[in-house]
């Protein structure tokens, strides 16, 4: 038998099955290529690469409040109730009515076992706040802070009911400031958190509070009411989603390579989702949505439900300002002139639903 | 003796051509220890693909150094023995 024929099949055996690797590692090289690119043109146009905390005097403290209310947040009077009851008080709070003498006394239980944690979040509200420190968080306190939302909704529908017009508008105040913390929580992609100020008509028509309560809080939400929310809502999607790709989750089965270039392919497609966030309310959910692919870095983001995505997180977030200019109208003592994020038009307080 | 033994009767017997031996010898050797060429397509690309692997990881680890906020950093507190 001779020798050299064996020898020469199996380095051809071996050269053939190393090819694919060689095509993968040079996909590999060209994709972080592409990543470089992209994150460089980031840097040198000053766009955000990370979430940073901004240094405002006493946000430190008014996170570490957001964090203490959070975790002192209750809801086992609310977990321990039929399923009716929940989806009674539920719709009371969602639709904005409804508030039945079982609603009212299912409210004043819950105000009553979070009564500390309340506190924290009317002490938080009243400094500045720029973001929870990283590493801080835990999975259940962006649920935590949302069921304190409606705890404060609850608590000045209780107050409005006792005639304590100021103090349940202090409590409508908390709930405004309180959603700093949940954009702060909801900058991952997955998720536009916010208060729905439903009942604020409701509960301010029967609290009839002083023009120097309502001066207060139609302040506190002149401070959410950002026009460029849609673009810095994204703009800070794009830097959480860089953050997540320096930290893969293991067992992530997806290469390297691939993840690559999923990402480039997002921050691609955030770039034209954000120029479109510039354009005039008119046109710029509409144009926002036509940019049609879901900026994920996942297989996820691949398939046939990718625009509905982007449409309906878009769609969230313009709700979401909708809503609070709709509570600043309802506040407000003088005239506001607001465009409403859907039809580009002046927002009129009569289609407004709260 | 046999008329089919006539026909060789003008011809003896000879011995294989001189190089022969160590012809043989030489491809044999060849053929005992493989040459680098034969092994030299699965080599290089082996060398590529480990070339590769550290480039890629190299501009990963460039690109992965600027998304991290230097103020991240966790405070860390020593205490003296």
């Amino acid at each position: 038998m001779n020798a050299r024929p064996v020898f020469l099949k199996l380095s051809l055996a071996i050269f053939i099955v190393l090819l694919p690797f060689l095509a993968y590692q040079i996909w590999d090289v060209v994709e972080a290529a592409r990543l470089r690119s992209r994150v460089d043109a980031l840097k040198a146009a000053g766009a955000p690469v990370f979430l940073s905390l901004p240094v405002i005097g006493g946000a430190e403290l008014a996170a570490r409040y957001y964090q203490a209310a959070a975790a002192l947040q209750s809801n086992d009077s609310y977990s321990a109730l039929p399923v009716e009851e929940r989806n009674r008080t539920w719709t009371a709070l969602r639709s904005g009515g409804n508030w039945t003498p079982t609603v009212m006394a299912i409210a004043r239980l819950r105000v009553e076992q979070n009564r500390e944690a309340l506190d924290f979040v009317d002490r938080a509200a009243a400094l500045p706040f720029g973001g929870f420190r990283p590493g801080t968080s835990y999975n259940t306190r962006t649920s935590e802070l949302v069921q304190l939302a409606q705890v404060c909704e609850f608590r000045a529908a209780v107050l409005a009911a006792d005639g304590n017009g100021d103090a349940a508008a202090a409590s409508l105040y908390s709930e405004a400031r309180l959603m700093r913390a949940l954009d702060a929580v909801s900058s991952t992609p997955w998720m536009s958190l916010g208060p729905a100020f439903t009942n604020m008509t409701t509960i301010l028509s029967r609290a009839k509070p002083s023009p120097a309560s309502l001066d207060r809080l139609s302040a506190g939400l002149e401070a959410l009411d950002r026009d460029d929310r849609l673009k810095e809502t994204f703009i800070r999607f794009r830097a959480t989603m860089l953050g997540e790709v320096t930290t893969p989750r293991a067992p992530s089965r997806q290469p390297g390579a691939f993840t690559a270039h999923l990402t480039v392919r997002s921050l691609d497609a955030l770039a034209r989702i954000i120029a479109a966030a510039d354009q005039p309310w008119a046109t710029r959910v509409s144009a926002i949505n036509a940019v049609g692919i879901w900026p994920q870095p996942t297989v996820f983001a691949l398939g046939s439900r990718a625009p509905a995505m982007l449409a309906e997180y878009t769609r969230t977030i313009a709700d979401q300002m909708r809503r609070i200019r709709c509570a600043r109208l309802s506040v407000s003592t003088v005239p506001l002139d607001l465009v409403d994020p859907f039809s580009g038009g002046r927002l009129d307080r009569s289609a407004c639903r709260l | 003796m046999r008329d089919n033994d006539d026909p060789l009767r003008g011809y003896r017997p000879a011995g294989p051509p001189p190089g022969l031996r160590a012809r043989i010898v030489r491809e044999a050797e060849g053929a005992r220890a493989p040459s680098l060429r034969e092994w030299l397509p699965a080599i290089a690309t082996a060398a590529l693909i480990g070339l590769l692997y550290i480039a890629a990881t190299g501009i990963r680890a460039r690109v992965y150094s600027q998304l991290i906020d230097p103020a991240d950093v966790p405070e860390v507190e020593v205490l003296s023995p």
